[in-house]
């Protein structure tokens, strides 16, 4: 009995690491035509106790465009440094510089180029849902354009009518603010469903312009007989290479943080003497009838 | 000056006539007969010649007539003439000629010596044994089934018949012809378990490979784990081998993987060689007769694996008296029986082992988690099964039939129920079996006393399942239900035909070549779910078998051909080179994957100080996945096929010793490695691998490097035995996709190594032993730092950064273990007990890491370092009848 004390209780200890020095975490993704917004806090040694999702409020957050520097004020709202009047313009090159008063922090910078739209786009007016039981499943095509940029984003989700019964039996038909998302795939491309956000990433790097990729759509919702897909809400995004690295390491690494077996993920950034992504997109949306 | 003058003249003269002088038998003479006895024609011919002919009458022919005639002919011509065809010669003793007897003389030039090495006691072959002359010109080694043979020249020869534990045999023959012995060697110090060698007898032979021989006649000698001698223990105690904690993980070989180890149960492959995840193995101590780890210049015959090859050989059965043992330890109990089914031809061994503990465990968990607040249960429990059939079919042919089973049950189930702000529920249960079969065929053949021939027909099938269930609900609302569930299963199944020649060709050469097919086929799996996958309905639990059913496992078949030839030259005493060559054809659904592997290995052994290098290039299709971020290691195996190449690699070493009449052996040995199309997981969670996914693209190729320096210092002779190593390793990997590409360090490299083994006699019925093993900590990937990120939700969580893989390392590995093991004996058996300490000084060594999650604080991550083995101690009975 003593011995299968000795044998079963397997010992834990707190394993000490070396205490890292923070750095300053940055995250924005600029965007034509939405102003400017910049979340910042800083890193915290893995042991530590600190709170790191605090904003950084006293940070000094500097926007730079052609030598010409805008500092950015801290909103206590949105817990961002923004701007929302700045004009973010495709093709140009912008830059960050952010410091932290009386800190031991590094000072950390980044630039970034704002892509032009050069996504895949969906041709039709209207698609087809196929149900299976709770599964929302379709197909759809894209043309690749003939310019096409390598990185891009993919978001689509569907919004649902649901029939409500009322008090006095009647039934009224409510649109679902909710968004079911779809996953994707592709025999294309390589596609990757992120785990933090409603959206796929994938990449061109090994296709032509011109060429049309075939998309595999699937969703779980579970719908009543009455209810109804009212329509189709798809995002296209031309992403920066740092942005789709980033998203890709990230999503990664949560994917691993839940299956709790697999390869350590290092986290891509593009912060010089910092970490987090100070990215840009370009943009469309299309809202698609359902068949 | 005149004087000096008249000396030197005198000295001159003496020389000019001594250089004029003609032997006695280039004397010319003219002689005839037409038939006359030897005698007669002696005497004429002394008469003749003035030159004096001494003989014996008891040696010549009395009444044989000879006849010889010839004109101004030497006396060496008639004599060659009339002494032809008798076994008479002569030999020239000053100024006489003397006619002797030439026993030899029509004995062929090179003759061979072969037979078999056995146990005088029961009969065993000894594997290895050594065979060489006194004056150490010539020698061999037996075969892993005792056979030797070996070709020398004809005359008066003394041999030592030498093996590890057992008395030198001396034995001197006449060869005249080609001569069968067979010897019987007496194990030394038989009514004592340390083996005291109070002189050295045998100048120690030097073996070409670079390949450390496990004193299994000593295992239970070496301090044990819960009273276990273990083979695979012991090397652990040899230079170059590092493991993780108490062998968690496999061995590393040379800063070789884990998989890269080829593990021989009497020559058939085994997966899955250990218990408990690798702190046991499954050989059986009280069967073993023998086990060489090559870690380098290995034969051509050994392929498969990269870095390493560990044959293990069986006992056969004692062929004169039944006899047995049995054994309990702390852990498990086992028992042995064996003896002859033809007295001193044939026999069988059966063997048993099985752990106890489980019912204890299960109470004790049951208690353990009752005081935490939790319910549950946990289980553990091992087995092995070994028999043995050895048939004398006659005298030149032998069939053994051999069975081997193995299996490991583990679970663990706990349910805590939370009692916070938001009660909830968790659930965790995790199962482990796995089981490893292996059966074997073997007809071993002596053709002539040159040539052996083994021929085998072989199964080895493992399978490996580990299940682990992570659940959590909310106590009051229905639906919040999260779970995490993943599988890990492996299945290799081997249909094997060997069939090896060992050819002794000559004084200068021994071949060794043969052909091999393999079928092997093998069934990875693995596969993920969680609550969104509605495995089943509310708050019922999931299984083992709702997720097997649902796993479709990869079904891969590969069929490996090889051939290989082999030829050892034995230039001189000193100088002996071995070129061998294998070529080895794996067969896919649609690829063939072809290769030539050479192999040379040159020793020079010029007592006390010998030299080695070595050369071979080795492949291995089959591959381990092994999750090497924080955790528990678990793995499965995959096989190349059309996506997946073969793993190659070129080993070099090096070394040289010196082995000194005191029983002193100091040697050092340097090891080079470069390996190419490495497979690994590719960052991120390990893909589910089923037959409906295309998981080989989330595989990534690299190559390796490893290289370092083993110096070990060893006394075998005396009341105290006692041996020390020291391992210096460098083992990286590069991987486009991994590490941003850049080098990192193998997980179960340890740079600096320190082991050492002592045993002492402390009187005829006690002894003492002790290890003491240092390794530098096995390096882990340690997050530098928490940063944050944004949800779906917008919402601000945190996770850890990583930097680098294998950025860290774990704390330094050190062990001390003790025993102390009494005996004696009765009249019909012996007994041994033993007291010890395993991890004497109770030190934490690290097992692996874990990142969890605190509890306590929101967005704060704990870093728990796993101890496996803390101080266990040790008591063992057995008792040999």
């Amino acid at each position: 009995m003593f011995f299968c004390v000795i044998f079963y209780v397997s010992c834990v200890d707190e394993f000490e690491s070396e205490e890292s020095v923070p750095n300053i975490f940055i995250y924005s993704e600029l965007e034509v035509g939405e102003g400017i917004d910049v979340f910042i806090s800083q890193t915290s040694p893995f042991l530590s106790a600190s709170s790191i999702n605090t904003p950084i409020e006293e940070a000094n957050v500097l926007i730079n465009e052609n030598g010409a520097s805008v500092k950015l004020d801290f909103d206590v709202g949105s817990n961002c440094f923004i701007d929302l009047d700045y004009q973010i313009s495709e093709g140009s090159t912008y830059g960050i510089d952010v410091t932290i008063p009386q800190s031991s922090t590094p000072d950390a910078n980044a630039t970034v180029t704002i892509p032009s739209f050069k996504s895949p786009v969906i041709q039709v007016q209207a698609i087809s849902l196929n149900q299976d039981n709770e599964m929302l499943t379709s197909d759809i095509q894209m043309n690749v354009p003939m310019d096409k940029a390598n990185y891009h984003e993919l978001e689509i989700s569907a919004h649902i009518i649901k029939e409500v019964m009322q008090s006095d039996g009647t039934s009224v038909f409510v649109r679902d603010d909710s968004a079911t998302r779809f996953m994707i795939s592709s025999n294309d491309v390589t596609v990757e469903n992120l785990a933090h956000r409603p959206s796929c990433l994938y990449n061109l790097l090994s296709l032509e312009g011109g060429t049309v990729i075939n998309f595999n759509l699937g969703a779980n919702a579970a719908l009543s007989p009455n209810d109804r897909v009212d329509s189709i809400r798809i995002t296209s995004r031309t992403v920066t290479e740092d942005y789709y690295n980033y998203h890709s390491t990230l999503s990664n690494q949560i994917e691993l943080e839940v299956a709790g077996a697999g390869e350590p993920v290092l986290n891509y950034s593009n912060i010089i003497n910092g970490t987090g992504l100070f990215g840009a997109r370009s943009s469309l949306t299309r809202n698609i009838a359902v068949e | 000056m005149i004087k000096e003058i008249f000396l030197v003249a005198i000295l001159l003269c003496g020389t000019l006539a001594l250089s004029g002088q003609v032997r006695p038998d280039e004397k010319e003479i003219t002689y005839t007969t037409s038939g006359d006895s030897l005698s007669l024609i002696f005497d004429a011919i002394s008469s003749i010649a003035d030159v004096n002919i001494a003989y014996s009458n008891a040696l010549i022919p009395p009444d044989n007539q000879f006849k010889v005639g010839g004109f101004k002919k030497p006396i060496s011509y008639f004599l060659n003439k009339v002494l032809d065809k008798t076994e008479l010669t002569y030999k020239l003793v000053g100024n006489q000629i003397v006619i002797i007897k030439d026993e030899y003389k029509f004995a062929p030039d090179k003759l061979t010596i072969s037979g078999r090495v056995v146990d005088r006691e029961n009969g065993e072959a000894l594997p290895f044994a050594a065979v060489y002359s006194y004056d150490n010109t010539f020698g061999t080694e037996a075969n892993e089934y005792g056979y030797y043979s070996i070709t020398v020249s004809k005359g008066l020869k003394r041999l030592y018949y030498t093996h590890l534990g057992y008395d030198k045999n001396i034995r001197e023959v006449k060869l005249k012809k080609d001569t069968t012995i067979n010897i019987g060697l007496g194990p030394k110090a038989l009514l004592n378990e340390v083996l005291i060698v109070d002189k050295l007898l045998d100048r120690k032979r030097q073996n070409i490979n670079s390949t450390n021989e496990m004193p299994v006649d000593r295992i239970r000698s070496i301090a044990s784990l819960g009273g276990e001698p273990d083979v695979i223990r012991l090397a652990h105690l040899t230079a170059g081998v590092s493991t993780g904690a108490d062998g968690l993980g496999g061995l590393a070989v040379r800063g070789g993987s884990s998989d890269q180890n080829l593990i021989l149960l009497d020559g058939v492959p085994v997966y899955g060689p250990g218990h408990a995840f690798g702190v046991f193995s499954v050989f059986n101590s009280n069967i073993i007769k023998s086990a060489k780890l090559y870690k380098g210049s290995m034969p051509s015959k050994y392929n498969g694996r990269l870095s390493s090859v560990f044959d293990i050989r069986t006992k056969d059965g004692d062929q004169y008296k039944s006899s047995g043992e049995i054994a309990l330890g702390v852990i498990a109990f086992k028992g042995m029986l064996e003896g002859p089914l033809s007295k001193g031809k044939s026999s069988y061994i059966f063997s048993f082992r099985r752990t106890f503990v489980d019912p204890w465990l299960g109470n004790l968990s049951e208690t353990i988690n009752d005081f935490n607040g939790s319910t549950g249960r946990a289980s553990y429990y091992f087995y092995d099964f070994n028999g043995k059939i050895n048939l004398h079919l006659n005298d030149n042919h032998n069939l053994i039939a051999s069975y081997y089973r193995g299996s490991d049950v583990y679970n663990n189930e706990v349910n805590t129920v939370i009692d916070n702000s938001s009660s909830s529920e968790e659930f965790s249960d995790t199962e482990w079996n796995n089981r490893n079969d292996v059966g074997l065929l073997r007809l071993n053949s002596k053709w002539n006393s040159k040539l052996f021939s083994r021929m085998s027909l072989y199964l080895s099938n493992y399978k490996s399942n580990l299940f682990d269930y992570d659940r959590r609900i909310d106590v009051d609302v229905v639906e919040d239900i999260n779970y995490q569930i993943g599988l890990l299963s492996s299945e290799v199944r081997d249909l094997g035909f060997q069939l090896d020649f060992d050819y002794s060709a000559g004084s200068y050469h021994n071949l060794f070549f043969g052909i091999e097919g393999i079928q092997h086929a093998l069934a990875p799996g693995a596969i993920n779910f969680s609550e969104d996958d509605n495995l089943v309905a509310g708050r019922d639990l999931v299984t083992n078998k709702i997720v097997e059913a649902r796993l479709d496992e990869v079904s891969s078949s590969i069929i490996e051909l090889s051939a290989y030839l082999e030829d050892e030259l034995t230039f001189s005493e000193r100088f002996k080179l071995r070129l061998g060559i294998s070529a080895r054809s794996f067969l896919t659904d649609t690829q063939t994957y072809n290769y030539l592997q050479p192999r040379a290995a040159l020793l020079y052994h010029n007592a006390p100080f010998h030299i080695k290098l070595g050369y071979g290039q080795h492949v291995q299709y089959l591959h381990q996945l092994v999750n090497s971020g924080l955790g528990l290691p678990s793995e499965v195996l995959i096989s190349s096929d059309d996506l997946i190449r073969p793993s190659t690699a070129n080993v070099f070493n090096a070394g040289f010793g010196f082995d000194f009449d005191n029983g002193y052996s100091i040697s050092t040995e340097l090891f080079y490695k470069e390996y190419s199309d490495l497979i690994n997981n590719n960052t991120g969670p390990i893909s589910d691998i089923t037959s409906l996914n295309d998981w080989q693209s989330d595989l990534v190729t690299g190559t390796g490097l490893s290289y370092g320096i083993e110096a070990a210092l060893s006394r075998s002779i005396g009341q105290s035995i006692w041996y020390i190593n020291y391992t210096f390793t460098e083992s990286t990997r590069e991987f486009d996709d991994l590490n941003l590409g850049q080098p990192f360090e193998y997980a179960l490299n340890r740079p600096h190594q320190f082991k050492l083994n002592f045993v002492r006699k402390i009187n005829k019925n006690s002894e003492f032993a002790l290890n003491w093993i240092y390794g530098t900590g096995n390096p882990v990937s340690v997050p530098d730092a928490i940063q944050p990120y944004i949800d779906e939700e917008g919402n601000l969580v945190t996770i850890p950064k990583f930097v680098a893989k294998n950025n860290g390392r774990l704390p330094d590995y050190h062990r001390l273990d003790i025993s102390f093991s009494f005996f004696n004996d009765f009249s019909w058996a012996r007994q041994r007990f033993t007291l010890g300490l395993y991890n004497a000084y109770d030190r934490k060594n690290p097992g692996y890491l874990d990142i969890n999650k605190d509890r306590d604080r929101v967005n704060r991550f704990v870093l728990n370092q796993y101890s496996i083995i803390r101080i266990l101690p040790t008591v063992s009975y057995s008792l040999s009848f």
